[in-house]
């Protein structure tokens, strides 16, 4: 049986996890990043899926691990039909009106914003045959039209809307050339986004998951629209 | 009869998002208008900016060379400020920038980018801050951003470099946020988005940020006072 192939990036924990976990379930062959060898929920899926999941070491922040990353799986001779791209980091800087700490703003921009791109940028070449879906998380955060919030998130919210910025011309590049652009706000989730499980957050990522997936994988008419839709499969504005 | 003082200005963003290009434009406009203006510009400015140092005649601009990355160089230029003005009507990011290299598949070194980045989207964020106590001095208490067309998501539809647009629009986020955060408390936000066609030169813009518009949020021409929105120098709006 010919399985189709996938890579999930920030793969260790919560949405990347969960979407490793359902694609598994329905028969991908599944190339997850992993960020966090220390944290163990990936090998133990692994120990669910010895043949179907394997573990690559990978920083999208970092051009050599993602080069790394990709010559790896160009080794096996092997091409990819999908590449989501999802992992990400949170931070608070403050309010304008105090001193404000921006001294890992900059880390957001590199790896929720140039991350993908980066990993766009390389994998590319490795998804010229089969289904050609590149799929983003991105967040209500980075929508400025739909922009709630007043002070705090500034780095990660500009960090989305920069990397939907990133999708859009991604989008104009490679959609014509038969490409499949998806981009993705996954809730307000149950994730350890903040360093600790968010307990008070609504959603759960396992059933976040799910909807991306079927979002990812359906096809959408016209493709020539980019639209961001969310776990409700609302819609949100740019 | 005492004389009025002059209006106050900080525009920022000069080298940091373009190559002095319309920031050095709009700094020697607002002379022309008699307004007294505080640039702290980029090493990448230097040369158009120590020109315009050298040919002015004007005693009311105070500009140095700092470099936007260091809270503390934006602290001390801020504290000369300080001792010149006793309030700001106008905080001004020019962040207009030429296309630079670096597409889908070269974007070159991500070490440069991300520096980019901070000096110009969070390098605005850092001048804000330090600027807002004036800010809050002065009467119109008006934050205003030069954008492009360019930088908007739904108005982008062709290839090109990465990190300027990506940068760009970061920007907008910021302002998108600060406004939540400070208009019901009276500060009036314009954003201008420069087309290649007409009406984006100095003149068109000044005009634009220091208009009175319509404070009737029901009235979507003209209710930039109460809304965070895009226009260009025909007054047409933008979605983000």
């Amino acid at each position: 049986m010919i399985r189709q192939r996938v890579l999930v990036t920030g793969a260790d924990r919560g949405l990347g996890l969960e979407i490793c976990r359902e694609l598994l379930r329905q028969g991908w062959k599944v190339y997850a990043g992993q960020y966090m060898p220390d944290w163990k929920e990936l090998e133990t899926l692994r120990d669910q899926y010895p043949e179907e999941l394997q573990l690559l070491p990978l920083d999208v922040s970092d051009t050599r691990s993602v080069k790394a990353c990709a010559d790896l799986i160009r080794q096996q001779g092997t091409s990819l039909d999908m590449l989501i791209n999802n992992a990400a980091i949170y931070h608070e800087e403050g309010s304008i009106h105090q001193s404000m700490d921006f001294s890992l703003s900059r880390d957001l921009f590199r790896v929720n914003s140039l991350g993908p791109v980066s990993m766009t940028g390389a994998f590319v070449p490795l998804m010229q045959e089969g289904q050609k879906r590149l799929c983003y998380v991105s967040s209500e955060a980075g929508s400025i039209g739909a922009c709630m919030r007043d002070q705090g998130a500034y780095g990660y919210s500009m960090s989305k809307a920069a990397l939907n910025m990133a999708v859009r011309m991604i989008h104009s590049e490679l959609q014509p050339r038969g490409f499949r652009i998806r981009l993705y706000h996954p809730g307000w989730l149950k994730t350890y986004m903040h360093g600790h499980k968010n307990e008070e957050a609504t959603d759960d990522p396992a059933e976040s998951a799910l909807v991306a997936i079927g979002h990812f994988l359906r096809d959408e008419s016209p493709e020539e629209l980019l639209q961001m839709s969310d776990n409700k499969e609302e819609r949100w504005p740019f | 009869m005492a004389l009025l003082k002059p209006l106050t200005a900080y525009i920022t963003g000069i080298g940091s998002s373009s190559a002095g290009g319309i920031g050095v434009e709009m700094i020697r406009y607002f002379l022309e208008k008699d307004w007294k203006v505080f640039a702290p510009y980029e090493e990448e400015a230097a040369a158009e900016m120590e020109e315009l140092i050298r040919s002015t005649s004007s005693d009311r601009l105070t500009a140095t060379r700092i470099d936007s990355c260091h809270s503390t160089q934006i602290e001390s230029f801020v504290r000369r400020m300080e001792e010149q003005c006793s309030g700001l009507e106008l905080f001004l990011h020019c962040g207009d920038m030429p296309e630079r290299k670096g597409g889908l598949f070269d974007m070159g070194n991500y070490d440069q980018l991300a520096e980019d980045y901070d000096r110009s989207a969070l390098g605005m964020l850092r001048h804000l801050e330090q600027a807002l106590p004036l800010l809050a001095r002065g009467e119109r208490k008006r934050i205003a951003m030069v954008s492009s067309k360019d930088h908007l998501i739904n108005s982008r539809n062709r290839k090109g470099s990465f990190v300027q647009p990506m940068t760009g629009v970061a920007r907008h986020m910021a302002g998108a946020i600060i406004f939540n955060d400070l208009n019901a408390q009276g500060y009036r936000f314009r954003v201008f988005c420069r087309d290649k066609e007409g009406f984006s030169g100095a003149p068109d813009i000044y005009r634009y940020l220091l208009q009175r518009r319509s404070f009737d949020a029901g009235s979507p021409l003209h209710s930039d006072e109460m809304r965070y929105v895009a226009r260009d120098g025909t007054g047409r709006e933008y979605a983000w």
